[in-house]
């Protein structure tokens, strides 16, 4: 039991991953924390991103050219689905992201041609440049570090940029933001083109972690995962999504080392982190981070 | 092509009855409260697990195991919207809403548990369900199972038209639906109401989800497919309006098997096609198709 536990292999894993999701959940923050969207297409264009970069690193594109053009495909899709969709009201546009998850996950089944179906993607090789391998673990966590690091800055320099107060008064008061002259609705397609960008990356760093990806990586358990890790930490804070992040995988991951049968630990594992969800959204809906945002709490 | 068409229509009316079953309980929640419920279609899946482990696992016949499901179904309804909806009903239906997926997985989660991740099935051949019929030279066959199924979704239909609009109790869901602070002052309970509306609900999902079981197979994840096919359903038929969630589950039951069957797009593209034709929906014609509510419900101010 310990030993897994201080294997350093298994740590490093797991940490890489936090890392890698934090770029996730700080994206989505964007829109569900500061614009206040529920917006549940964030996995579709993780998907997107991920099957971009392991297609084009896999035919001999370089790393870097790779992982971009899957946060740019990411960010065309997040801008095409915002165009239809962001007139609408929030609930419609819960429907509408969550059918565009289907829509990528339907795409990633049948476009068998490019992603090989059901069968998925193997093989997927972690980067190499400038003379370093990052097939060695702690390389490529330093890696997936210092690109989060660098999203986060760049995501944090957005928020508190006057395009990231246009954006929390979109959440407090549409209309009132409109009548000073604002196009709303420019400024929440431009938000959800970036946040859907960094999903993309998020999904290249995701696909050469794990080496595989499969349509079914990215459907709705890692959908809940992902609202889960968001609202625990509080959405609208922009620590909170960091916060909620490690906090959800070191529950998650504890529920591994809980004394069951192996076959149930996913199932437990879905178990721990939805009931948090729905406990966290009943008694503090503004998470651990969250300061008193109007969106989530009582009126 | 043509000697197809009869089948066709008729797995399309099979896919929109099922679909109307759920859909409505979808939007009689959302007219009274005001969110949607993620969880409904785990509802579908969970009365058929409930059915398979009762007629099953415990032998129990057919039809007591089909109706002991009813007041099952109606408890978890009540209980469910108890302990997670109502803490939360004057928050705004964002938080609600989250929850509802939350318990959907939690849903998924248990019935994994109990059950296991293997595909199920109550179909055993040879069975009076089983028994076909054919017409037009074998351009049309219905089983035993799909006529049952079509006789008690339109006996659930009727009823719950009478109901809503001749019962007492109908009439305090229609009046908490239309005015909550009004139908309060004239005395109607709305706790009361708001379980009845979620038992309501529950059953006919969960009646819905047995039933399309007799036609494929039981797995976890059917409750998410019926479910985002019926919140598409309630979309293309106007949010809170019950004749268009059935208007609604018709027009994606005819779309869906109509271009599977007459197109060559693959048969499990379906759930795709659905979400492409509601985004189209909701950005050409956002009130719906039969336009009931009004476009500024719909869109932003």
């Amino acid at each position: 039991m310990t030993d897994v536990l201080f294997n350093p292999d298994y740590l490093i894993f797991v940490l890489t991953s936090a890392t890698i999701f934090v770029i996730l959940t700080m994206a989505l923050n964007m829109i569900v924390g500061f614009i206040g969207y529920l917006n549940l297409g964030h996995v579709g264009f993780w998907s997107i991103g991920a099957y971009c970069y392991s297609v084009l690193l896999m035919n001999g594109t370089p790393f870097w050219l790779a992982l971009i053009a899957g946060g740019l495909l990411a960010g065309f899709s997040g801008f095409l689905l915002g165009l239809p969709t962001l007139r609408l009201k929030s609930h419609y546009i819960a429907i509408a992201s969550l059918g565009f998850t289907y829509i990528v996950y339907s795409l990633a089944i049948n476009l068998t041609g490019i992603t090989r179906g059901p069968l998925g993607i193997p093989g997927i090789p972690r980067p190499s440049f400038w003379g370093i391998d990052f097939e060695d673990k702690y390389l490529f966590f330093l890696l997936c570090a210092a690109i989060a690091v660098v999203s986060g800055f760049i995501m944090k320099r957005v928020l508190a940029s006057p395009f990231g107060k246009i954006l929390e008064t979109i959440r407090e008061d549409e209309i009132a933001s409109q009548s000073i002259g604002k196009n709303t609705f420019s400024f929440k397609l431009k938000a959800f083109t970036v946040s859907a960008f960094f999903a993309g990356i998020a999904g290249g760093l995701w696909a050469s972690l794990y080496q595989f990806i499969s349509p079914y990586s990215f459907f709705i358990p890692e959908l809940v995962f992902l609202l889960a890790a968001l609202m625990i930490g509080g959405a609208g804070s922009f620590w909170g999504g960091v916060v909620g992040t490690y906090v959800l995988y070191i529950i998650y991951e504890s529920v591994r080392f809980m004394p069951v049968p192996p076959t149930s630990v996913g199932a437990l594992q879905q178990m721990a982190f939805a009931l948090l969800l729905i406990i966290i959204m009943i008694f503090r809906p503004r998470g651990i981070m969250g300061k008193k945002a109007a969106t989530f709490h009582r009126s | 092509m043509l000697e197809i068409l009869p089948q066709i229509i008729w797995y399309s009316l099979l896919a929109g009855a099922i679909y109307a079953l759920i859909a409505i309980g979808l939007t009689l929640i959302f007219g009274i409260l005001g969110f949607i419920n993620f969880a409904h279609g785990d509802m579908a899946m969970l009365g058929a697990y409930l059915f398979f482990a009762l007629s099953i696992f415990l032998k129990i016949p057919y039809w007591a195991s089909f109706i002991i499901v009813i007041p099952a179904a109606a408890l978890i309804g009540i209980v469910i919207e108890k302990l997670t909806f109502k803490p939360v009903r004057k928050s705004p239906p964002v938080t609600p809403l989250v929850i509802s997926i939350g318990v959907g997985a939690v849903i998924q989660a248990i019935v994994l548990l109990l059950f296991g991740a293997e595909v199920r099935s109550y179909r055993q051949e040879g069975d009076l369900m089983t028994q076909t019929y054919s017409f037009f030279d074998n351009s049309l066959v219905i089983t035993q199972s799909q006529i049952f199924l079509m006789v008690v979704t339109a006996l659930l239909l009727g009823g719950l038209h009478l109901f809503l609009k001749y019962s007492k109790q109908g009439k305090a869901i229609r009046a908490v639906a239309d005015n909550q602070d009004v139908a309060s002052i004239l005395g109607i309970n709305i706790d009361t109401t708001v379980s009845l509306i979620f038992a309501l609900g529950t059953v006919l999902a969960a009646i819905g989800g047995l039933l399309i079981a007799n036609e494929q197979n039981l797995n976890v994840t059917m409750g998410i497919s019926l479910g985002v096919k019926a919140f598409a359903a309630i979309v293309l038929g106007g949010v809170g309006n019950l004749l268009g969630a059935v208007v609604g589950a018709m027009v994606i039951g005819f779309s869906e098997n109509f271009i599977v069957g007459f197109t060559p797009v693959p048969a499990n593209f379906k759930d795709g096609i659905v979400f492409f034709l509601l985004i189209i929906v909701l950005f050409v014609k956002p009130g719906g198709i039969l336009g009931a509510k009004r476009e500024e419900d719909v869109r932003g101010k």
